[in-house]
């Protein structure tokens, strides 16, 4: 019951060659809804069926966003695949554009004529220069073979897909700071509304998508809705890559169905390093709040499942903590981390973030006063909801999740000026 | 406006209406309720980065930016409920935690937008209790001070640099805490609008330079007033201590100047304050200059000019007040002579200009018409605020086409046909002859296909403009170039609009400063008068032909000068030099570019013992028995100068004759003597740091690489240009933006003053 | 009755005595007048006396300009005026005067100073003989700053927790 979707080809000898991918049935969704005469209302609507929701983190509907596109708007229409993975402890699109790149071409593509796109555009992380040099082999590629460009398999539909690589920006993993950085600006979030389902590359309709949803959706849409459906549970349909790491024997990308139950995911992970005690997992990549071990081990890997114990679950960055762990320090890292990647744009995220670091430092050192804490939680408020985009938040969250499951270290820490861990 | 565009919202409780999409900030501005904020500008793109004006709208969990929310019919506002004041005092503590506590040395103290809001939503104590961040100042140019470290980010300047001043000079650098605001790698800003990034800046980032730390906000008092140095007559503040001008602000007026003004009128005001100002009247006894008391001095004058008579020329400043001109006309014709003129930079006299040119258009309507040809003009540093209408106009999608014998450095996009000066008007009746003129020179003109397309443009339009400017009115055959612009015009069915060259032009010919049948600017100087009175003018820069100028007046029997200043050009050629009050310390009314009648008050007392001129003039006045100088104040000047200028019509209409003798031939290479932007009055000339900035040019060859090819010069080279036997030296720079066959010198520079008229043949010749 | 007890009481002048104790016991108690000049009653930190500029411990003027004493002077007594020092560009004040007539010693200007520049000593006994000597200028008032260098930052430091 695994790799169905994503990594369906990862068995092949070099899943990255389009003859490989053709063996498995690629581009013959493709072709049928361009010979067949499919139109776009009935792709639309079997993506949306499917129950497909967005894998980079916000988990929006994928076929609704798609439905939003006006796509007898003045302006040109543009798709965006983005695969700008900068989350810390994600690394599943990398996966993707390694091995199986043409089944994202072919998503990429369907989108694309879904919205009656004029051109698209994948957004690969600066740091990924191999898989950008595979990506950009498999474009030439269907290219040769006439799957893009001018009048695509004889059907008048013409679309090429480009690829733009960042600088190394996280905050350009946002949308609409990614479209800043497509259009060669500086990588900061606009202002929302207007969505780019409205105003988005160019001041054109644009549908922005992970790249694990754009590659999900050839799948689907060759065995159905239903079938994909079936692969998840109620709300959280088909599978998911699940990048697993931290304290864990084998970490790497898994693809099972949602709703796995964690407990499963660490066995294919292959349990525990080192026999080391499970402390917390953080579920959804850094920004997701930590769940303690014993909630954890109780959950399904979906939606809602995470949810309810008030985390999310994000891009499926799994990070494995055990007990060595110090959980100031890891806060630290953390912290440094949105304090560096901040844009500077908008107040909150500007200042907040520097401060919840020199906070979290300060404790970390031994400097820590009793108030630290309360301060910590009053600044978080104050940032979150109130920035621009979601970087804000992002910063809140992990401090937030510290804060409630883990608050005695952190007193530790005050008290005693050293590690709770270490002691 | 219907019903359904409007739409119904409550803001604190209280029922507003307001029109759809309109944004809830302004909303709010209008019913005055206050929403505290730092980005948002009226006047600038939204960007919302701030996160002070955060508000609660009902059914929305979390606070949203006030700037950036369009009204919806039926939302409930709450501007200072817990949730808005929570978000608003978090973020003011954001923005207070790397904000310096230097107020004491800032020269915003007193006037800051972060400290007013700050008293209100800022907290006593700070939590924050790391070392703030330091930033490192930048030189930015002579006119804007920087300090960023009290920069808060809220990239007003970035916007305005790329909206309002089009030049994109300033930009944000790095990430998070470390962003930076900057000019692009150590460049200054060289826009004409720059002075405004100060008035923008909420915090003391962006200050004034030469204001720095010489007053605070509180010393000062504020009075109106009217930028003197072009036709726009930007409505400005000027703000003195101590009986001294500190500095100037604009002042809001959407008729005229928006919110904007020029750098020249924002730092011209550093000139009163030469050293060279002219403080007590002064003789010319045996040759020597000795000081001397009103009575002693105004006597000789009268004595002077009783004795000149008809033979007396009135020579007067087109900067001067309403009052001043409508007074020195009339003083002089009750000398019984008619010369009298202000059209100083005029060469053209050959009639059949229209009898009150003016804008064609109010300022402000500038900005919707659809397509603009513009002759020998440079709106963009000769009439900054002009200018920026302009680019507004191109904005909004007008096309705007220039025509001229320099290409200028525009920040939008305009076709400019490039023309030597003796070729402007084949130019120009090509474009009539393709826009359907007919006449002398339009049937012999050939239509390429970039006066064809200027034709399109101009005949497609919903509401087109032909516009003169200073290098058209300055120009040898400018009755020509009226005259076909008016052909153009007609024919496209444009209107036709003159840019007065100076900040009373329209005002000077409104109460009749110019000659009936006297003499005129350029004759009076041909065929010299016995005597002459000069009106705020400096013989070696402010006429068209300085020497010619300078040996009329030193061949007069007895000349007079109302001046500022006292310069050596000036002590050269009069005999008595009376200190009038300049800018600032006078009443009087400026008449701008479209017929608006601006009154102002003195704002400081005149220095020394100079006295407004038109008190001077009236006091001269009586002292020659003449009739009506009996005015008690500026106001009655005025009302006698309004009643003068009844039934004057302003007037555009063209009735120069398209067949008359061209003077510039094109033969050999022809001078350009346009005048550049900062020095284009005696107040102007003066003010130390505008005579620092890029825009300040110095005297030298500007001729593009083909013709210095030709002379064999090249850059860097000195050379001497002589015109009509007069000689100067002066560096070559070459400049690829001046047409071929002519050569740009230009004129009101010091190193020009010997050399001829702004146009004419010149010969170049290595030095 | 009453009369008689009266007359005795004038006829022996009880009352008299009576005062004359009083004085009596004074003679024998210290003294506590002083002899001023040569000896001082004591003063207050807070004394409001003549003014003075402080220097720092490098010896800059703490004096930034800011006004806020000559804004803040009810009897406006102060006059500033400022200007970037030359060398550094520095706000500096190119005048500071305090016209000692005007001055009714409130200490506001004192309270105002965000520096500690502007101080009021314990020099309370001073004369002019000309006028115009009641102009303090910024000299004088740095030069009595730095004379009195150790007392008034004593002062201050007395004080500085209830400021």
């Amino acid at each position: 019951m695994a790799n169905e979707v994503c990594f369906r080809n990862m068995d092949l000898d070099q899943p990255w060659l389009l003859e490989q991918y053709k063996s498995r049935g690629g581009y013959e969704v493709l072709t049928k809804i361009l010979t067949e005469k499919m139109t776009q209302d009935e792709v639309i609507e079997l993506v949306k069926e499917s129950g497909l929701r967005g894998r980079g983190g916000a988990g929006f509907p994928a076929g609704l966003k798609w439905s939003f596109i006006n796509r007898n708007s003045e302006a040109s229409r543009y798709v965006v695949c983005n695969s700008d993975e900068g989350e810390p402890g994600t690394f599943k699109d990398r996966d993707i554009l390694r091995y199986n790149p043409h089944q994202l071409i072919e998503g990429m593509i369907i989108c694309g004529f879904a919205i009656d796109a004029a051109a698209g555009y994948n957004y690969i992380r600066g740091e990924f220069w191999e898989p950008y040099l595979r990506f950009e082999a498999a474009l030439e590629e269907a290219r040769a073979a006439g799957l893009l460009g001018e009048d695509i398999l004889g059907s008048g539909f013409n679309y090429d897909v480009h690829v733009h690589l960042g600088a190394g920006a996280y905050v350009c993993g946002e949308e609409s700071a990614l479209l800043e950085s497509i259009e060669g600006k500086k990588g900061q979030p606009r202002f929302k509304p207007p969505f780019p389902a409205h105003y988005g590359l160019y001041g054109g309709p644009t549908v922005i998508n992970n790249t694990e949803t754009l590659s999900s959706v050839p799948v689907l849409l060759k065995n159905g809705g239903d079938w994909f459906k079936g692969l998840g549970v109620e709300n959280s349909a088909g599978t998911k890559l699940f990048a697993v790491s931290g304290a864990v024997k084998n970490p790497g990308v898994f693809e099972v169905p949602m709703g796995i139950p964690f407990s499963e995911l660490l066995e294919l992970a292959g349990g525990m390093k080192d026999g080391k005690k499970l402390k917390a997992v953080i579920p959804g990549g850094c920004s997701a709040p930590v769940i303690p071990a014993d909630e954890i081990m109780e959950l399904n890997m979906d939606y809602d499942s995470i949810a309810k114990a008030g985390s999310m679950l994000g891009s499926g960055a799994v990070v494995v903590i055990d007990d060595s762990v110090c959980m100031v320090k890891l806060l630290e890292r953390m912290s440094y981390f949105y304090h560096e990647e901040s844009c500077g744009q908008c107040t909150p995220c500007r200042e907040g973030t520097g401060w919840l670091y020199r906070i979290v430092s300060r404790i970390e050192r031994g400097e820590g006063r009793q108030e630290d804490l309360d301060l910590l939680t009053s600044v978080g408020k104050n940032i979150a909801g109130r920035t621009v985009c979601a970087l804000g938040d992002a910063a809140v969250m992990p401090v937030n999740g510290m804060l409630k499951h883990f608050r005695d270290e952190f007193q530790y820490h005050i008290d005693n000026k050293k590690c709770l861990a270490d002691s | 406006m219907t019903e359904d565009s409007m739409v119904t919202i409550e803001v604190d409780g209280q029922e507003l209406k307001a029109k759809a999409g309109a944004m809830l900030i302004d909303v709010a501005d209008q019913a005055g309720i206050d929403i505290p904020r730092f980005c948002y500008h009226n006047k600038l793109s939204v960007s919302a980065n701030c996160r002070m004006c955060l508000i609660e709208v009902e059914k929305v969990p979390k606070p949203i930016p006030a700037c950036a929310t369009s009204v919806m019919d039926g939302m409930k506002v709450y501007t200072k409920s817990p949730m808005a004041l929570a978000a608003q005092k978090g973020t003011m503590e954001f923005l207070l935690i790397n904000h310096p506590l230097d107020c004491p040395v800032c020269d915003q103290g007193g006037e800051c937008e972060l400290q007013d809001q700050s008293l209100a939503y800022g907290s006593d104590v700070a939590r924050f209790v790391e070392k703030k961040r330091l930033v490192p100042k930048k030189y930015i140019g002579p006119l804007v001070e920087t300090n960023f470290n009290r920069c808060i980010h809220c990239t007003r300047c970035v916007r305005f640099s790329a909206e309002i001043a089009g030049m994109r000079e300033m930009g944000s650098t790095g990430r998070g805490e470390y962003m930076k605001i900057g000019t692009y790698v150590e460049r200054t800003i060289d826009s004409e609008l720059s002075g405004n990034l100060i008035d923008i800046c909420p915090v003391g980032s962006l200050t004034s330079k030469p204001y720095r730390y010489q007053a605070r906000a509180w010393e000062l008092t504020q009075s109106d007033s009217v930028a003197p140095h072009d036709a726009v007559g930007s409505n400005i503040h000027i703000h003195v201590r101590n009986n001294r001008v500190m500095r100037v602000h604009p002042k809001a007026n959407e008729a005229v100047n928006e919110c904007w003004i020029s750098d020249r009128d924002r730092f011209s005001y550093e000139g009163l304050y030469s050293e060279d100002r002219l403080t007590s009247p002064m003789i010319k006894e045996n040759g020597r200059w000795v000081e001397t008391d009103w009575e002693t001095a105004l006597q000789q004058v009268a004595d002077g000019l009783k004795e000149m008579g008809a033979g007396t020329g009135a020579l007067l400043s087109p900067s001067a007040t309403v009052e001043e001109l409508y007074l020195a006309q009339k003083l002089v014709r009750s000398l019984g002579s008619d010369n009298i003129d202000f059209r100083v930079r005029q060469s053209d006299f050959r009639g059949g200009e229209p009898a009150l040119p003016w804008l064609g258009l109010g300022i402000d309507e500038i900005e919707a018409v659809d397509a603009v040809l513009v002759i020998g003009a440079n709106p963009r540093k000769d009439q900054p605020i002009l200018g920026h209408r302009l680019r507004k106009a191109a904005l909004n999608g007008a096309s705007v086409c220039y025509l001229n014998p320099l290409e200028y450095d525009l920040n939008y996009h305009a076709e400019q046909l490039l023309s030597a000066p003796a070729n402007m008007a084949d130019d120009l009746a090509a474009v009539a002859k393709a826009v359907g003129a007919t006449g002398a020179i339009i049937d012999d003109a050939e239509v390429k296909a970039q006066h064809q397309s200027v034709a399109e443009q101009l005949k497609q339009a919903g509401s087109a403009l032909v516009l003169l400017g200073n290098l058209a009115s300055a120009h040898p055959d400018y009755s020509i170039l009226s005259a076909l612009a008016a052909e153009v015009a007609k024919a496209s069915g444009a209107k036709i609009g003159f840019i007065g060259e100076a900040a009373n032009s329209t005002g000077a010919r409104l109460v009749a400063a110019m000659p009936t049948d006297g003499l005129n600017a350029q004759s009076m100087l041909e065929q010299p008068c016995k005597g002459y009175l000069l009106l705020g003018l400096e013989p070696d820069r402010d006429f068209w032909n300085p020497t010619q100028a300078q040996t009329a007046f030193k061949q007069a029997e007895f000349v007079v000068a109302l001046t500022a200043y006292r310069s050596a050009s000036l002590e050269a050629a009069a005999d008595v030099l009376l200190p009038m009050a300049g800018f600032a310390e006078t009443s009087g009314t400026y008449v701008n570019g479209d017929g608006t009648w601006q009154s102002f008050a003195g704002a400081v007392q005149p220095m020394g013992e100079a006295r407004p001129a038109w008190k001077i003039l009236r006091v001269m006045g009586n002292l020659l028995d003449a009739d009506g100088f009996d005015q008690n104040s500026s106001q009655d000047v005025l009302e006698q100068a309004r009643n003068s200028a009844d039934g004057r019509q302003l007037d555009n209409s063209v009735t120069a004759d398209l067949g008359q003798e061209r003077r510039l031939n094109g033969s050999g290479l022809t001078r350009i003597g346009d005048v550049p932007i900062y020095a284009t009055d005696a107040l102007v000339r003066r003010a130390p740091a505008l005579q620092k900035t890029a825009d300040a040019i110095s005297a030298a060859i500007r001729i593009n690489p083909g013709e210095a090819a030709k002379a064999g010069l090249a850059d860097g080279d000195r050379a001497t240009v002589i015109q009509e036997g007069n000689l100067a030296t002066m560096p070559v720079e070459i400049d690829p933006g001046v047409a071929g066959g002519s050569v740009r010198v230009c004129a009101a520079l010091a190193g020009s003053e010997t050399l001829g008229g702004q146009f004419g043949e010149v010969t170049l010749e290595k030095a | 009755m009453k009369v008689l007890r009266n007359y005795i009481k004038s006829l022996f002048l009880l009352e008299m005595f009576k005062g004359m104790r009083l004085t009596g016991s004074y003679l024998w108690r210290k003294k506590f007048t002083i002899r001023y000049p040569e000896e001082r009653a004591p003063m207050s930190p807070r004394f409001r006396g003549l003014h003075a500029l402080r220097r720092d411990e490098n010896g800059e003027e703490c004096c930034v300009g800011c006004k806020l004493c000559e804004a803040t002077c009810p009897a406006m007594a102060i006059t500033i005026e400022t200007g970037p020092r030359e060398d550094d560009g520095s706000r500096r004040t190119t005048r500071y005067d305090i016209d000692l007539f005007k001055c009714i010693f409130c200490g506001y200007c004192v309270e105002a100073c965000p520096v500690d520049a502007i101080v009021e000593t314990r020099i309370c006994d001073y004369h002019f003989e000309e006028r115009g000597e009641n102009i303090m200028l910024k000299d004088e008032l740095l030069a009595i700053g730095e004379e009195n260098r150790d007392r008034i930052n004593s002062d201050l430091s007395a004080q500085a927790k209830y400021r």
